[in-house]
């Protein structure tokens, strides 16, 4: 078990725990919690977060009514504050065969340490996290646990895992939004090779669940640049067929297309308030976290 | 079109090159596991039809780029038999055949450039596009191969006096067979022939000349693809012309009596001012021309000349410099001894009194026996009539051989021995009061030709009952029914002239002397000037190119005498050399005559001045740079990547 453990470590990015370690990942949503923690709640509490003052009703406490206040406009207040809660955070993670695209790292394996890496920084802040692998039959799902052995649990879980079978992405989105119940994070980690309706389909029934949806797009270089010089067989990673081309003829349409998919993706969720990252490969992973991070400081998407 | 270099034609399979290495680069494509198929599966759907198009027509443009560059290359000319003709695009050697005859030094209204002055010409603007091939010089007067080593060296003074006026004549068709010969002998593979003439039908006596012709046109229609024949054609004939030939020296003691024929081309009468010089001393003849062709005979005062000498006569310019002057010598009056041996006693008197010298007196009658080497010792003429017995034979021969002149009369018998010198048929009789008779004869030169007055001999009307046709030599003169009545045999350098009938009344009515006397007597004369230390030839006939030791007489110091009229000092001997009377020929053929007797061959045809543009060819080679650089620039334009929306492509990398 131990040497397991050490087998599947390195997925996790330690120059982004040095980096983002003591700064919490906060999210721009009220959550709902069962426990206290750094996330904003939809209810008042008790944290030291002052949220408003409102009129005293008849049952409720008075040890929360503000005596200085009465003591000025001989009124009943009550001085009301933030309640602050720990979130869950689920990561639907794309196992397609697609996935496994890539050189020297493939979008599989970054993938996986980006998520990793996330859901340590999350357990480490107090949250839970769950783990969704999206193959091409079955989703499996692993449920969000705030305890630190979970961190151990997605690691076992992912680290055997092998890219395969054809992108069942928007099906995958849907039956979250139906099975997670209470307001979480949705980190979608995928190549979104599927139609983008489709996709964004299913963002949007995360957000009607009350969900923040975060999309990790993942590139390959090669993908963005296409830079082939000679007849070349493209043979389909999902079994869709192949084509022999000439790079160079259908270069500029290539890229075109491909333009307009992601800039479908990402207007989508700009629509329905979600998160879009798009993410290459050939960047470090704290890179990758750090731009995720800095537009959300202070809860908010910047 | 034709091509200078044919051999880099062969790049144009190298055009193919660029669609072999598509094929290739198809072949050896490479397999990569892809996961955006779907948009490489939209973006071939969407622009498949348009990249396609691009695609073949980028192909094509570096196709045709790297075909016209190939023809560029292989050096394009206009102006080909036909759309590409490969054989003549640059031949080995360009060979002018060149009629240096007289007649080449015709003038016309329009400029003072001679007929063969514009054939050099031309032969440098035939030769200009083929600056590769060799040139070569075959002239009608010298008959022999000349190198040149570039067209432009054609008007090089040395080489314009090389290839001078001459006053010869030419057969073509000979030099055009020689020509043939030597392009065999040297092995050439490709050659273009360029025929230069002013078709004079002298020059060509195509009648004559039918076997050579039809050589001519065997050989060139075996090397149909490798030997070409064009023509250069100057047939205009001089607008107006004056032509002067000696016809006949007449010798008397203290004068001389030329008989000059003078012709006229142009209309009107006129009197003419020939200037003529006797020995150097200069004078002035007038004489009057009222028809095209005048006999004219002046008197040649030689009291106060020495007994040998010479005499030129030269007409006014006109057109035609070549033919205004004529060349004579004369000699020593001594007449030659003549003597007469017949058989029959009444003959050898009537032979005797026919071959009387100027002073009257009577032949010499030799011996019937006994006749030997000392009888002819020192004679020029012998007559002889009857049977010719061996012993008599070998005489006679080495008489001949020697250079004398014999005239032959039958015997009278019915048959004779059949004599290796000479021979005749057996007797034959017409019955009373029919005759045989003479028709047909040469009446422009020998021994019956018209008087100078423009009188016929009486031939016709001789009337022969008898008659014995020699089986030998060239007919003179004819019977009605194509028998023979005169024919002369050359030997040596002596000539036989053999007669059918005798001049007694059983055989003829040749008695009465009107044919049988001026025969005789022409002999004579012509015997005298032979006899003295005078002679007269013809430019360029077989003597005078053989003559290598000679002195020109006046200030023609560059003359030869087989190139240049003239008097000469040849051997010792004044020697009259006149450009041959052929030259006078008025009659110009049509190159499409000449054609005719070459029926396997296709020839190009030149005319004369205007041609010149047609034989302008012009090297198109910057044509095919340009199409080839037009053609690149188009295939770059077609490589050019779509474009790409700006905010597309940043949105990328973003």
């Amino acid at each position: 078990m131990a040497r397991r453990r050490k087998g599947y470590s390195h997925y996790i990015d330690q120059d982004s725990l040095n980096r983002i370690s003591g700064e919490p990942l906060l999210t721009p949503f009220p959550m709902e919690g069962s426990i206290s923690g750094h996330h904003r709640s939809p209810h008042k509490g008790s944290s030291v977060e002052f949220a408003e003052y409102r009129e005293y009703t008849e049952g409720e406490d008075p040890k929360r009514m503000d005596w200085r206040v009465f003591a000025r406009t001989d009124r009943y207040y009550l001085k009301e504050y933030e309640a602050e809660t720990n979130l869950r955070a689920h990561f639907a993670l794309d196992c397609s065969g697609s996935m496994d695209f890539g050189d020297p790292i493939s979008k599989f394996e970054f993938s996986k340490k980006l998520l990793s890496t996330l859901a340590y920084l999350y357990v480490g802040q107090g949250d839970a996290v769950g783990l969704h692998s999206i193959r091409d039959r079955k989703t499996q799902v692993l449920p969000a646990k705030r305890n630190p052995s979970q961190i151990q649990e997605i690691l076992e879980l992912i680290g055997p895992l092998k890219p395969k079978g054809e992108t069942r992405l928007a099906a995958s989105l849907h039956e979250i939004a139906e099975t997670v119940r209470m307001r979480a994070t949705i980190f979608v980690v995928s190549d979104m090779l599927d139609d983008p309706e489709d996709i964004l389909d299913g963002v949007l029934h995360l957000r009607d669940r009350k969900h923040e949806v975060v999309l990790f797009h993942i590139f390959d270089p090669q993908e963005l640049n296409f830079t082939f010089d000679r007849p070349t067989r493209f043979v389909d990673m999902e079994g869709e067929g192949s084509l022999i081309t000439e790079p160079t003829v259908i270069r500029a349409e290539y890229l075109a297309r491909l333009n307009a998919h992601i800039d479908q993706i990402k207007t989508g969720c700009l629509e329905s308030q979600s998160s879009y990252h798009q993410v290459r490969t050939d960047s470090p992973v704290v890179n990758v976290i750090d731009n995720f991070s800095a537009g959300r400081i202070g809860g908010k998407v910047a | 079109m034709t091509f200078l270099q044919p051999i880099a034609l062969l790049g144009l399979l190298f055009a193919l090159a660029p669609f072999i290495i598509h094929l290739l680069n198809l072949l050896r494509h490479r397999t990569v596991p892809w996961a955006a198929t779907r948009f490489l599966f939209q973006a071939r759907k969407s622009s498949s039809r348009l990249s396609k198009l691009k695609r073949w027509l980028t192909l094509l443009l570096r196709v045709l780029a790297l075909a016209a560059l190939a023809l560029m290359i292989a050096r394009p000319m206009t102006g080909g038999d036909s759309l590409f003709s490969l054989s003549n695009g640059s031949p080995e050697v360009l060979v002018l055949v060149l009629d240096r005859s007289a007649s080449m030094e015709t003038t016309t209204e329009k400029d003072s450039q001679t007929k063969r002055q514009k054939a050099l010409e031309a032969f440098q603007s035939f030769a200009r596009p083929w600056t590769e091939s060799r040139l070569v010089v075959l002239d009608s007067a010298l008959e022999a191969p000349f190198i040149i080593d570039r067209a432009d060296s054609i008007k090089d003074e040395a080489l314009q006096r090389f290839f001078g006026p001459t006053d010869t004549a030419a057969d073509l068709p000979g030099t055009l067979s020689k020509t043939l010969e030597w392009l065999e002998e040297t092995g050439v593979g490709t050659a273009e022939i360029l025929v230069a003439s002013d078709m004079q039908s002298s020059n060509w006596e195509l009648e004559r000349n039918a076997n050579v012709m039809e050589k001519i046109n065997r050989t060139l229609s075996e090397k149909k693809d490798f030997w070409k024949l064009s023509f250069f054609t100057m047939a205009d004939p001089p607008p107006y012309n004056l032509s002067l030939s000696v016809d006949q020296i007449n010798r008397m003691p203290n004068k001389v009596e030329p008989v000059l024929n003078l012709r006229k081309k142009g209309q009107g009468k006129e009197r003419v001012r020939l200037s003529t010089q006797t020995n150097g001393k200069s004078d002035i003849l007038e004489v009057k021309l009222e028809s095209q062709s005048v006999l004219w005979r002046p008197v040649f005062d030689l009291k106060n000349e020495p007994d040998e000498g010479w005499i030129s006569i030269t007409c006014p310019d006109d057109f035609c410099q070549y033919d205004n002057i004529c060349y004579l010598t004369y000699g020593s009056t001594e007449p030659p001894q003549v003597g007469v041996r017949a058989s029959n006693p009444r003959t050898s008197l009537i032979l005797r009194s026919a071959s009387q010298s100027q002073q009257g007196d009577l032949a010499d009658s030799l011996p019937l026996s006994g006749f030997g080497e000392k009888d002819v010792l020192s004679r020029k003429i012998l007559v002889h009539q009857g049977e010719i017995n061996s012993d008599v034979e070998k005489v006679l021969e080495e008489f001949v051989v020697k250079g004398g002149r014999l005239v032959l009369f039958p015997s009278e018998t019915k048959s004779s021995n059949i004599s290796k010198l000479f021979s005749w048929d057996p007797l034959e009789e017409k019955q009373k009061d029919e005759f045989f008779l003479v028709n047909n004869w040469r009446e422009d030169s020998g021994i019956l030709a018209n008087s100078s007055d423009g009188n016929r001999l009486p031939l016709d009307r001789l009337e022969i009952k008898r008659r014995r046709t020699p089986k030998q030599g060239e007919t003179l003169a004819y019977y009605s029914d194509g028998k023979p009545f005169i024919s002369s045999l050359t030997l040596g350098q002596g000539v036989i002239y053999a007669f059918s009938t005798l001049p007694i009344d059983s055989w003829s009515s040749m008695s009465n002397g009107y044919v049988i006397v001026p025969a005789i007597q022409r002999l004579i004369e012509e015997s005298s000037s032979a006899n003295s230390f005078v002679q007269s030839w013809f430019c360029g006939e077989k003597e005078s190119k053989e003559t290598t030791l000679f002195e020109p007489i006046g200030d023609t110091k560059d003359n030869v005498p087989y190139l240049h009229a003239g008097i000469y000092k040849i051997n010792g001997r004044l020697t009259a050399i006149n450009r041959p009377k052929s030259e006078n020929d008025t009659l110009f053929l049509k190159v499409e005559q000449i054609l005719g007797k070459l029926p396997d061959i296709s020839s190009r045809i030149l005319e004369d001045e205007s041609s010149s543009g047609s034989i302008d060819r012009s090297e198109v080679w910057s044509l095919f740079l340009t199409l080839c650089l037009f053609l690149l620039l188009g295939e770059a334009f077609l490589g050019q990547p779509a474009t790409v929306p700006k905010k597309k492509a940043s949105s990328i990398n973003a």
